[in-house]
């Protein structure tokens, strides 16, 4: 009796208050992919650039002369919250540097992709295409250059965005900044539940995770009380792993067209945790690859070093959440020199 | 301050070299076009390294974002949009009798559009900032002038420099001269069915609707005039049929709300009508040569071998230039196709001002 009248209760209860939709099982995608930039796992070098031999047909396409003077123009890329901001930081204590962003100039790739894609729009075809091509080029020089206006007297000029590593001005410099992935869940999943981003919202992942939210608003150290419910829920690390991990095979398989010789560029890999450990050591290294002579007097990095603490995102992944990451995102990880193997 | 005077860019490429030059110079051995060059180059200075085209002029517009001064002389700039299939290839083709006018399309510049906001509207993105704004949009500008003008160059004479492209009415250059077509929406639709049957890429359909290409486009191959029967092809199917309606309804729907509200912003904005253009071509063209302040009498005159000629006597299914028509809808549509129509894009129809009513 007292079963059956649950029973009736449960359905006036799903009726009152409907249960929120079932989430879309997330793709799994392909998890044991051959490592992109070759046989032996892991990044092990820090500068890509062509190969002695290949033709680049390097121009001087990454400069932009503005107000009377020449500016060179390079890129500061990372996945979101694997450091490109705060190394934009680091940069910017040097007079030489002017970082800026995010300028986000992948829309405009895209766009000016768009308009060469179907052989019924003009540009699709040449001379147009080449034309095309040259106009994206000099919008990107245009915008990034004017950045100067804010620091006439520096050398360089860099954009710092988020965004994969695509090569936009032939022969550009790059600098790009890897983190352990684990810690860029952690970050990533505590500001979705802050801003009720875009992968905390889509698809209705909400209604499940809301009540969390709720909690966190209140009180800021809920998830370090509650660390399983930060990636524990249904649905919102598979998103997040399965992104990174995309961000993360694109950027290596860009290092990997450079290292061919099929993109010009040059592109120095950081790892955020040595810029963590030694943050002085890493602009003297990225002074090195622009070209630049260390300042006389070294910049204080320490105050723009404390946003490189290391986060411990051991406390944030149970066995469960182990297993499911290593499902969505294990073998990017390892190929990132991260971990060894798929035991950790 | 003005950004663009201020850039310095690398110098443009010489254009490719004229295609009798490119023949003899295959036909002519190496050894013996080394001794020939000197001479050559006495004789014809720009046979060799032709003159590069200085596209910077496109960056330093005067007055307003669509008038440039280049080979001596004012060039403006100016856009014919309307919906697809809807005549934009014949005004284009109209257009370029006149000797002062050239248009070339589909360079598809709602592209530029979307990046601009892509750009810009993220409050944390630096083209939010008022200042990178006017530089992201001032380049961006500069992109439309330059690749109009660089298509364009095999009619230098030309003052009218035009784009071509079935899109929504909205303004690439800000306040530049638009032409303005529309179609009546039910042959648009027709039109619409046949020219999908003529596309051979499967890919090229969307998703939904790529079993219709596998089915049909090999048939239409074999028997074009078939397709008259709206039981079968694209118009025999109501996901696409209602699809293809839709879009023409979002195209009234956009264009006729922001029509007015572009004039009033000033912008020169010339209504055309297909249907118009068929039943008044003589009067029509005038009015179209005109809207530039131009002398009609300077055209040359329309000419089906210049496919400018309102309708064709011939019919091809499988051509760009099918029919030509006016009204052919009548021949296609059966109680289905109009009830459908009528719930799609009935409205439209009469916002337009085909229809007075759901009567028809």
């Amino acid at each position: 009796m007292a079963t059956a009248l649950k029973g009736m209760m449960k359905r006036v209860v799903e009726v009152v208050v409907p249960p929120p939709p079932a989430i879309a099982a997330p793709s799994r995608g392909p998890r044991n992919d051959s490592p992109v930039l070759g046989e032996r796992p892991g990044i092990d070098r820090s500068i890509y650039e062509p190969s002695e031999g290949a033709s680049t047909g390097r121009g001087d396409e990454a400069i932009a002369t503005v107000h009377g003077k020449t500016h060179r123009l390079f890129f500061l890329c990372s996945h979101p919250f694997a450091g490109a901001d705060r190394v934009g930081d680091l940069l910017n204590l040097c007079t030489q540097i002017h970082v800026t962003g995010d300028y986000h100039f992948e829309t405009l790739r895209e766009a000016f992709s768009d308009l060469k894609a179907h052989k019924w729009h003009a540009p699709f075809h040449e001379p147009m295409r080449t034309e095309t091509e040259r106009a994206f080029r000099d919008c990107v020089r245009r915008i990034l250059g004017i950045s100067s206006e804010m620091k006439p007297w520096a050398e360089w000029l860099g954009d710092r965005t988020c965004r994969s590593l695509s090569v936009l001005l032939p022969g550009a410099h790059h600098i790009l900044v890897l983190r352990d992935p684990r810690e860029v869940m952690v970050e990533w999943a505590l500001e979705q539940f802050r801003s009720a981003g875009h992968h905390y919202s889509r698809d209705g992942l909400n209604l499940h995770l809301d009540v969390h939210r709720a909690s966190f608003l209140k009180d800021a150290e809920y998830f370090t009380s509650n660390p399983g419910a930060l990636l524990g829920g249904e649905g919102l690390l598979e998103r997040l792993a399965g992104a990174w991990r995309h961000h993360t095979r694109s950027d290596l398989a860009a290092l990997k067209a450079v290292a061919d010789g099929e993109t010009d560029a040059r592109v120095l890999v950081l790892r955020f945790e040595k810029i963590a450990t030694d943050p002085g050591s890493a602009v003297d290294e990225m002074l090195d690859f622009l070209g630049l002579d260390a300042p006389e007097s070294a910049p204080d990095v320490a105050p723009i070093g404390e946003g490189f603490k290391p986060i411990d995102w051991r406390m944030y992944f149970g066995d469960d959440v182990k297993r499911r990451f290593k499902e969505a995102a294990g073998d990017t990880l390892i190929e990132l020199g991260y971990e060894n193997k798929h035991n950790w | 301050m003005a950004v663009h005077s201020s850039f310095q860019l690398p110098a443009t490429p010489p254009d490719k070299q004229p295609g009798w030059i490119k023949r003899a110079k295959r036909a002519i051995p190496q050894p013996v076009r080394d001794a020939l060059k000197p001479v050559v180059r006495k004789i014809y200075p720009d046979a060799l390294s032709p003159k590069p085209w200085d596209l910077s002029v496109c960056d330093r517009p005067i007055g307003n974002a669509y008038t440039i001064h280049a080979d001596g002389r004012e060039l403006k700039f100016f856009f014919l949009t309307g919906c697809w299939k809807s005549g934009t290839h014949w005004v284009a083709n109209v257009l370029n009798l006149h000797p002062a006018i050239s248009i070339k399309g589909e360079h598809h510049f709602e592209e530029v559009i979307q990046c601009k906001h892509g750009l810009t509207d993220a409050t944390w993105f630096m083209g939010h900032r008022t200042r990178l704004r006017t530089v992201a949009f001032d380049a961006l500008d500069n992109v439309v002038r330059r690749m109009m003008y660089y298509s364009t160059r095999d009619k230098p004479q030309a003052t009218f420099i035009g784009d071509h492209t079935p899109r929504l009415l909205v303004p690439v250059l800000n306040s530049a001269p638009h032409l303005h077509l529309v179609r009546d929406g039910r042959d648009v639709v027709v039109s619409w069915a046949y020219h999908w049957l003529r596309v051979k890429e499967v890919n090229t359909f969307l998703p939904q609707f790529r079993h219709l290409a596998r089915k049909w486009v090999p048939l239409f191959e074999q028997e074009p005039d078939r397709f008259r029967d709206p039981s079968i092809g694209l118009l025999g199917d109501d996901e696409w049929f209602r699809h293809a309606c839709r879009g023409w309804a979002r195209y009234i729907r956009h264009d006729s709300t922001a029509l007015p509200q572009l004039r009033k912003r000033g912008m020169n904005i010339l209504d055309l009508r297909y249907e118009d253009l068929h039943r008044n071509f003589d009067t029509e063209l005038g009015r179209l040569y005109r809207f530039f302040g131009l002398d009609p009498a300077a055209a040359e005159a329309p000419s089906e071998a210049t496919k400018t000629l309102p309708g064709f006597t011939k019919v091809d299914s499988k051509s760009h230039y099918r029919k030509g028509q006016i009204g052919d809808w009548q021949n296609h549509f059966d109680e289905r196709l109009t009830r459908i129509f009528k719930e799609e894009a009935g409205e439209s129809l009469i916002t337009a001002g085909y229809e007075k009513n759901l009567g028809w």
